[in-house]
């Protein structure tokens, strides 16, 4: 018995630059006068390769084997470089500006403990799908296995947690490096890519023309694997589902497919579920959205995605915080995998029909087929579908908290106050933990790019290095990173670095004095809480030690007052320490290994 | 001595479940990293293969990695080979299935264990 399965790529190919645009890209770099005949350092040629793709942004620290770097850098005054605090909060920062702009960001680190740093940071990115490059120095080549002072073996540290990674060995191929890095990072599934640079490659000579730089890189490819009778048969089963439901992921705002799924919503009638990653992919004020799902999703949300049968999952890897027990989730559904990442679909949830390709083309495809054949159905669909709308919104209905006290400061109260007092062009981050499903849960912007959270690594201290990368690519945007007092204090040094280039983020802490999902699960799984309650200073007097401004709330009727004052400050960073009620659980809430049908609903 | 008793001690071995051999063929472009990028994919998931060769081919400028599993749990060498396809480096991975002779009852459990996890 023989059976053999292939997976290598055929089509979409983009790991080379043609002929044509290769001769148009060198004819422009000549004439933009960073083209040279004489020989560059390894440290011009970084910056320069820099430019040529486009990067206004850095993010870094300096350190020994990276000060050539550092030094040629004020000859470049179109890179802005941001002075962080801490690596990780560089790889942050480049997130966030990343994930709004659809730009790589870009970090640049020294040897051992500023490479060893940004660990957290490339992860993040990674299973967040961000494209990051990062760039790190290490010691001369001829150091490198003598546990030189700062050496680290940087390339096999990050291996597990980047789209890819390069060492550069030969100052020839470090423009070709630079190139491979941003194009790997910023095509198919985004993410990060780490180029590590010896310091006698950076200080070595090579003549440099970004424009004649070829990529060789036979092995990437951009697949779709899709058919036309794919799209038929999804058409086939929409048509038939009586129950349907869309649940739309990060993938969908990564494709920039939002205003595609929009339309294909609205054809087919399909109520929308948005993952923790989604959020923004579709109009929340939407009637056919249904809003946040997963372990603290909406109860109508996952009770509808239960209950479907159809479930057409877009740009979600339906992970374990989405699914709950997955060998139970959709138990009902004939569910429909739209992503273009191969090794997403079946990994998880398994027997889903495959579509493998690019969301907004995929979603444009089926719109066009549907055209063809008439399909113009809004109408029908909503009168096929009369009773499955009836059932969502009798969902909806059923109470999911504990009415609000009018004299105790909730902290879902105060999370629905700063989404009420936003403007609508604001950026939200978050950290991680309760405030985070809270936010989710009540987050109100239509915009996709507008909530920027850590969703896959789940990191703690993401949310304000990341809104300082969201504010420094958008000066004039209100950015507000809603925070935990845990979360806030793993990067909080990072005020210097927005007071410094004068950010004006906006920290709203919503301070419980505890690490309140530690404490929630300590109190339902283990029966008793430990090393959960938790010390804060005193943050108006923080804000004001960093020069910037600090507000403390302690009453629910102070609050809409001080966030409407502090989010009209545009030239330095605010902290507004919001004292909520200490011990209050999120729900709804999927136990661990529960269906999301059996997801609590409040306090029992 | 009946033979029903005479041919017990054979029925294990010979009702024993033939447990397929997987290989696994990546080609890789011969870059540094592009190997480690096979291994770590066995460290993440705990798995030994029963062979392993890396041949550097200079001319075409590829490595051809070829790894083996007895393991019946072809799903998850299924995924394995979608991952490694993915990988910048590779060029191509292919998997074969082979039903080859049967193995003692007593070492195909002990390998699929091994690999299944």
């Amino acid at each position: 018995m023989m059976a053999t399965l292939s997976t290598s790529s055929s089509s979409a190919a983009q790991s080379s630059v043609s002929s044509s645009a290769s001769t148009s890209l060198s004819a422009q770099w000549s004439q933009s006068g960073l083209a040279s005949t004489t020989p560059l350092t390894g440290a011009h040629i970084l910056l320069r390769s820099l430019i040529a793709e486009g990067t206004d942004s850095i993010f870094g620290y300096p350190g020994g084997v990276i000060l050539p770097i550092y030094e040629a850098l004020p000859d470049y005054p179109q890179l802005k470089h941001y002075l962080v605090r801490h690596e990780q909060g560089a790889c942050h920062m480049a997130e966030g500006y990343a994930r709004t702009t659809g730009k790589a960001g870009v970090v640049l680190v020294t040897s051992g403990p500023g490479a060893t740093n940004i660990v957290t940071g490339v992860a993040d990115a990674y299973y967040d799908s961000t494209p990051l490059v990062v760039i790190t120095g290490n010691v001369p080549t001829a150091f490198l296995g003598q546990d030189a002072f700062q050496e680290a073996d940087i390339l096999a540290i990050t291996r597990p947690c980047t789209k890819h990674n390069i060492i550069v060995r030969d100052v020839n191929k470090l423009a070709e490096a630079i190139k491979e890095a941003f194009h790997v990072a910023t095509t198919g599934r985004p993410g990060p890519v780490v180029v590590d640079i010896p310091k006698d490659i950076i200080n070595a000579k090579a003549p440099f023309d970004y424009g004649q730089v070829q990529l060789d890189l036979p092995g990437y490819q951009v697949t779709e694997s899709y058919t036309a009778e794919d799209i038929q048969t999804v058409l086939s089963l929409l048509s038939q589902a009586e129950r349907p439901v869309i649940l739309s992921g990060g993938g969908v705002i990564n494709s920039e497919a939002s205003e595609a799924l929009l339309a294909f919503a609205e054809r087919f009638q399909l109520p929308v579920g948005l993952s923790l990653m989604g959020l923004g992919g579709f109009p929340t004020s939407h009637p056919l959205c249904m809003g946040f799902t997963g372990m603290h999703g909406h109860y109508w949300a996952n009770i509808a995605i239960a209950k479907a049968d159809v479930l057409l999952v877009i740009g979600n890897r339906l992970n374990d915080r989405q699914t709950g027990n997955a060998e139970r989730f959709a138990k009902q559904a004939k569910i429909v995998h739209i992503d273009l990442d191969p090794v997403n679909i079946n990994k998880n949830v398994a027997s889903c029909f495959p579509v493998q390709g690019d969301i907004k083309g995929v979603l444009q495809a089926l719109m066009a087929a549907s055209d063809e054949q008439g399909m113009e159905c809004h109408t029908e669909s909503l009168t096929k579908r009369a009773a499955w709308f009836e059932q969502i919104a009798f969902w909806r209905q059923r109470r999911t908290e504990t009415p609000r006290h009018p004299e105790l400061l909730s902290p879902q109260y105060a999370i629905e106050r700063i989404f009420a007092n936003l403007p609508k062009t604001a950026y939200v981050t978050t950290e991680v933990g309760q405030h985070q499903m809270w936010s989710a849960q009540r987050y109100n912007l239509d915009r996709p790019k507008s909530w920027v959270t850590s969703g896959g690594l789940g990191t703690m201290g993401f949310g304000f290095p990341a809104a300082i990368g969201i504010q420094a690519a958008f000066p004039e945007a209100c950015v507000v990173d809603i925070a935990g007092d845990g979360s806030f204090q793993m990067t909080l040094q990072e005020l210097a670095t927005a007071k410094e280039y004068n950010l004006p983020v906006k920290v709203a802490i919503i301070n419980n004095s505890y690490l309140g999902m530690i404490r929630q699960w300590q109190g339902k799984m283990y029966g008793r809480e430990s090393q959960a309650e938790m010390f804060s200073p005193d943050y108006e007097l923080l804000a004001q030690s960093f020069g910037g401004v600090g507000f403390v709330v302690k009453h629910p009727d102070e609050l809409d007052a001080v966030l409407q004052k502090a989010f009209a400050i545009m030239d330095r960073p605010v902290i507004i320490d919001i004292r909520v009620t200490e011990k209050v659980d999120v729900y709804p809430w999927v136990p661990s290994g529960a269906s999301n049908e059996e997801m609590l609903t409040d306090n029992p | 001595m009946t033979i029903s008793a005479l041919q017990q001690p054979f029925m294990t071995e010979i009702t024993a479940p033939v447990v397929p051999l997987q290989t696994v063929t990546c080609i890789l472009q011969a870059r540094i990293g592009g190997l480690d990028r096979v291994l770590g994919a066995l460290t993440h998931r705990g798995w030994i293969p029963t062979h392993f060769e890396s041949i550097l081919q200079e001319a075409a400028d590829t490595l051809v990695v070829t790894m083996q599993f007895r393991t019946t749990d072809v799903f998850s060498v299924h995924k394995l080979v979608k991952f490694l396809d993915k990988q910048v480096y590779v060029l191509s991975a292919t998997l074969v299935e082979t039903m080859e002779q049967p193995v003692l009852l007593a070492d195909s459990l002990l390998t699929a264990e091994k690999v299944s996890c």
